[in-house]
């Protein structure tokens, strides 16, 4: 039988000891970084918010001292700590990673070779028709068809593969390289920035406040409004701290994903996939108004 | 040095006297001196208030430094992109092969 000798040749062909790799994950990859791309978009808008709103508290507060000169308001006021350029360069950044993973997609997309098949059939069929037409030769066309299909399918994972294995060193740069923006820890990067945003700007606020009532318990309702404020702000301190932790994990996610499959470790870039896949869905609960 | 690291230096000078200043303010509150701790709570904000700019500066500089790094992926998508065309050029061969055999075979049932 010959399709013993078709699968090895169709091995060798891929280049690579797992075929159907690339279009098995491709989709997942892309997926993943669809979702990042959205979430990024998200975070960084609460992000700005989290920002005005602190710089609101702040006015607020400091109308409230008697020595203050008459309170004035300017735009310069309020900080966008991601400016709208900025978050177009992420844009960017995310559309590039978006039509590569797109464009794997499709090339390792079976429906693509499966297409060229059914192209190749009619063809033989047409040739047969034109031949006289014979069982035989509608066999051979159905035949050409399938194998047709199969090598189509074949270069185009070779292909893919190649391209991955080209780019991945760039690929997994960027993305780390995003992901390191984003913070290592919340004491740097973005994320050291929204957790100074927090602790020393809305909670300090909330902080003085608390301090300065006078005591008595004509006070009581007062403390308690502002110590469940305290308690409300902490909460969305640590959504939003843990949103950026995601987004940062799952960047890392994305690069080491498309490193495992270059490096054809079929497990490995399955176990990246379900946490790109948990990232996602983690960051969306996060973000999701409460 | 590079633009980023003087605005960490600074970023991380101004962190610390946030936290000079936050002791302050608890010593402030421990004495029941509420106009220097509410001084103080207005100084530490408006620390944060420069500290979140430097942090906009920072996270712009870097961002615009990530754009150096996108030429290889819009290469990679380019690579990609001309395989599809290509298997999508055999495609439309094919198609038109079938068309054109499916002509001659109608032309040849019109000689017969």
């Amino acid at each position: 039988m010959r399709l013993p000798f078709l699968a090895l040749f169709l091995l060798a062909l891929a280049g690579c000891a797992n075929p159907g790799l690339v279009a098995e994950s491709a989709p997942d990859l892309h997926r993943g970084a669809v979702a990042a791309a959205a979430q990024t978009d998200a975070t960084f808008a609460a992000t700005n918010s989290s920002g005005r709103s602190a710089d609101m508290d702040r006015l607020l507060l400091a109308a409230e001292a008697p020595e203050q000169a008459l309170p004035t308001i300017s735009n310069d006021q309020f900080i966008l700590v991601i400016e709208s350029e900025t978050q177009a360069q992420w844009r960017d950044l995310f559309a590039a990673i978006t039509g590569y993973t797109g464009s794997l997609v499709k090339l390792a997309d079976p429906a693509l070779a499966a297409g060229v098949g059914a192209d190749l059939t009619a063809a033989g069929n047409s040739f047969n028709a034109l031949a006289g037409g014979s069982a035989s030769g509608g066999a051979i066309a159905g035949f050409v068809g399938t194998v047709g299909s199969a090598i189509v399918s074949a270069a185009g994972e070779r292909k893919a593969i190649n391209v991955m294995g080209k780019v991945d060193p760039a690929f997994y740069d960027l993305l780390t390289s995003m992901a390191d923006t984003l913070g290592k820890t919340d004491d740097d990067g973005l994320r050291g920035t929204v957790a100074g945003t927090w602790n020393d700007a809305k909670l300090q606020v909330l902080r003085t406040r608390y301090g300065s009532l006078p005591r008595g318990p004509e006070y009581t309702a007062a403390r308690r409004l502002l110590l469940q404020d305290y308690v409300a702000n902490l909460q969305q301190r640590d959504a939003a701290l843990a949103a950026l932790a995601n987004l940062r994990q799952s960047m890392i996610a994305l690069a080491e994903a498309h490193r495992a499959i270059v490096q054809n470790r079929d497990f490995d870039a399955n176990a990246w996939l379900d946490r790109i896949d948990r990232f996602a869905d983690d960051i969306a609960l996060q973000l999701k108004p409460k | 040095m590079a633009p980023n690291a003087d605005i960490r230096t600074l970023k991380v000078f101004l962190r610390s006297r946030i936290d000079r200043l936050r002791k302050a303010d608890e010593a402030a509150a421990l004495a029941g001196d509420v106009a220097t701790f509410r001084s103080i709570g207005n100084q530490i904000i408006e620390v944060e208030h420069r500290v979140r700019m430097l942090g906009r500066v920072e996270f712009a500089a870097a961002t615009a430094a990530l754009q150096a790094k996108l030429q290889p992926i819009l290469d990679a998508q380019a690579d990609l992109d001309k395989a599809i065309a290509e298997i999508e050029r055999l495609q439309a061969f094919l198609k038109t092969i079938s068309k054109f055999l499916g002509l001659v075979d109608k032309l040849i049932d019109l000689l017969a």
